[in-house]
């Protein structure tokens, strides 16, 4: 009955999936979360955290402290698409920052090409869905978030 | 018989209509309920927006929603990144019942959220109401917790003192047994910062003996003996982070990158650094 629901359910989902033709996702299209298909990137955290530590300029004017999300599809072959970006303040209220810090990151983010594809119980790649938090206190880079 | 055949399949037919009819055009409570749940597995298959307006609706509907209802939805939009959605549903399970939220709210404040002053306050909060017992947080000793948010502050001597109290309640209340890795790790850390190499060093071979594969234990380690000027082991111990670490030992989570996690990349360039 579970299985049922759940093959319903995805069903569901991908009649209205808003992001085809933006990347092209593996199969049928299901985008299952990063930390349970362990989509990892080429020298972990520390050479995301080089990227956007070489890349970045920090932004010294304008609203400069916050928290850049980027969230993104990374599907069976490590390619990455669907880029959507969410801006927050400090105290996590959805705020809009200076344009040169969110353009400068989701650049830098989508400059990444090193994405390992997660794999599913059998071992096989799958689309993964990811996000990358990009935390700024007066223009600089002080935390790349979850990993 | 096929006359009363059509009249019973049509009957049910029509029940099943009307049945559906009132489902979706009245909206009685176990309408809410099933939005609500396909609100959250929608958000699992990363549809954040379209599962937070189901969850939404379903809330506004729902007579009454309990704190670790809240505490559950703010889950999974940690997880995703919704930090405004994640922490006003927080904000919401700790107003209504702070001494079931507060311990969660200060530990993912700390390790999903980078926020060591508001951690500090839900962790301090959490902790005064059994001023007589050290609790748990998640599966870290509250006063390790307390010490990472020093840590994160730079305030490396708080850091240690707290560090000090969780490995002296542990000692207390249980055994060295009890005294976890990533503890006697952050110890040594912080003893580091403190540019304490030779005292880091005892608790980096404190870890190594409760893992001897710990790959980031043997990196400091390393490091601590370049700085009191043991060149020969330190090089030696580096060397043996990097074989380690190439056979994947390396503590790590899944969720989020944990505090002074270490990487291939980050020990190939001191060694390389280091032998110029």
């Amino acid at each position: 009955m579970k299985t049922i629901i759940y093959i319903l359910f995805t069903f569901a989902l991908l009649s209205c999936n808003r992001k085809s033709g933006e990347l092209d996702l593996c199969g049928i299209g299901v985008l299952q979360p990063y930390y349970f298909t362990g989509v990892t990137y080429k020298g972990g955290t520390y050479a995301i955290k080089e990227q956007f530590r070489t890349k970045f300029t920090p932004v010294l004017n304008g609203e400069n402290s916050g928290i850049i999300k980027i969230r993104f599809d990374v599907n069976c072959l490590g390619e990455t698409g669907n880029f959507e970006v969410n801006q927050f303040s400090l105290n996590y209220q959805a705020i809009t920052l200076n344009d040169s810090v969110s353009s400068q990151l989701l650049s830098i983010a989508k400059q990444l090409d090193g994405w390992i594809p997660g794999k599913n119980e059998d071992n096989e790649p799958v689309n993964s869905f990811k996000f990358l938090a990009i935390k700024l206190v007066d223009g600089q880079i002080t935390e790349v978030l979850p990993k | 018989m096929i006359k009363w055949l059509k009249r019973i399949l049509g009957g049910i037919f029509t029940i099943l209509v009307l049945a559906i009819a009132l489902f979706v055009i009245v909206k009685p409570q176990p309408y809410y309920i099933l939005k609500l749940l396909v609100g959250s597995q929608s958000q699992w298959f990363g549809y954040d927006g379209e599962g937070n307006e189901m969850i939404e609706e379903a809330l506004d509907n729902s007579p009454f929603v309990s704190a670790s209802q809240y505490h559950s939805i703010s889950v999974q939009n940690t997880k995703n990144g919704n930090y405004d959605k994640a922490i006003e549903y927080l904000n919401k399970a700790s107003e209504m019942e702070p001494e079931n939220a507060d311990d969660y709210y200060g530990w993912v404040l700390l390790y999903y959220y980078r926020d060591y002053n508001k951690a500090l306050t839900y962790l301090n909060r959490y902790d005064s109401y059994t001023p007589d017992y050290v609790d748990y947080v998640s599966d870290d000793n509250i006063l390790y917790a307390k010490g990472l948010c020093y840590k994160g502050l730079k305030n490396y001597s708080k850091a240690l003192e707290l560090f000090d109290l969780a490995i002296e309640s542990e000692l207390t209340d249980h055994d060295e047994n009890w005294i976890s890795h990533q503890l006697y790790y952050q110890k040594a850390r912080t003893l580091q910062l403190l540019n304490k190499p030779e005292e880091a060093i005892i608790f980096y071979d404190k870890t190594i003996d409760s893992w001897e594969r710990s790959s980031e234990s043997f990196y400091y380690k390393g490091l601590a003996q370049l700085a009191a000027n043991d060149t020969t082991n330190g090089l030696e111990s580096i060397q043996t982070a990097l074989d380690l670490i190439k056979k994947g030992h390396k503590t790590s989570d899944s969720y989020v990158e944990l505090f002074d996690e270490v990487y291939l990349q980050q020990i190939e360039r001191s060694l390389s650094e280091l032998k110029q």
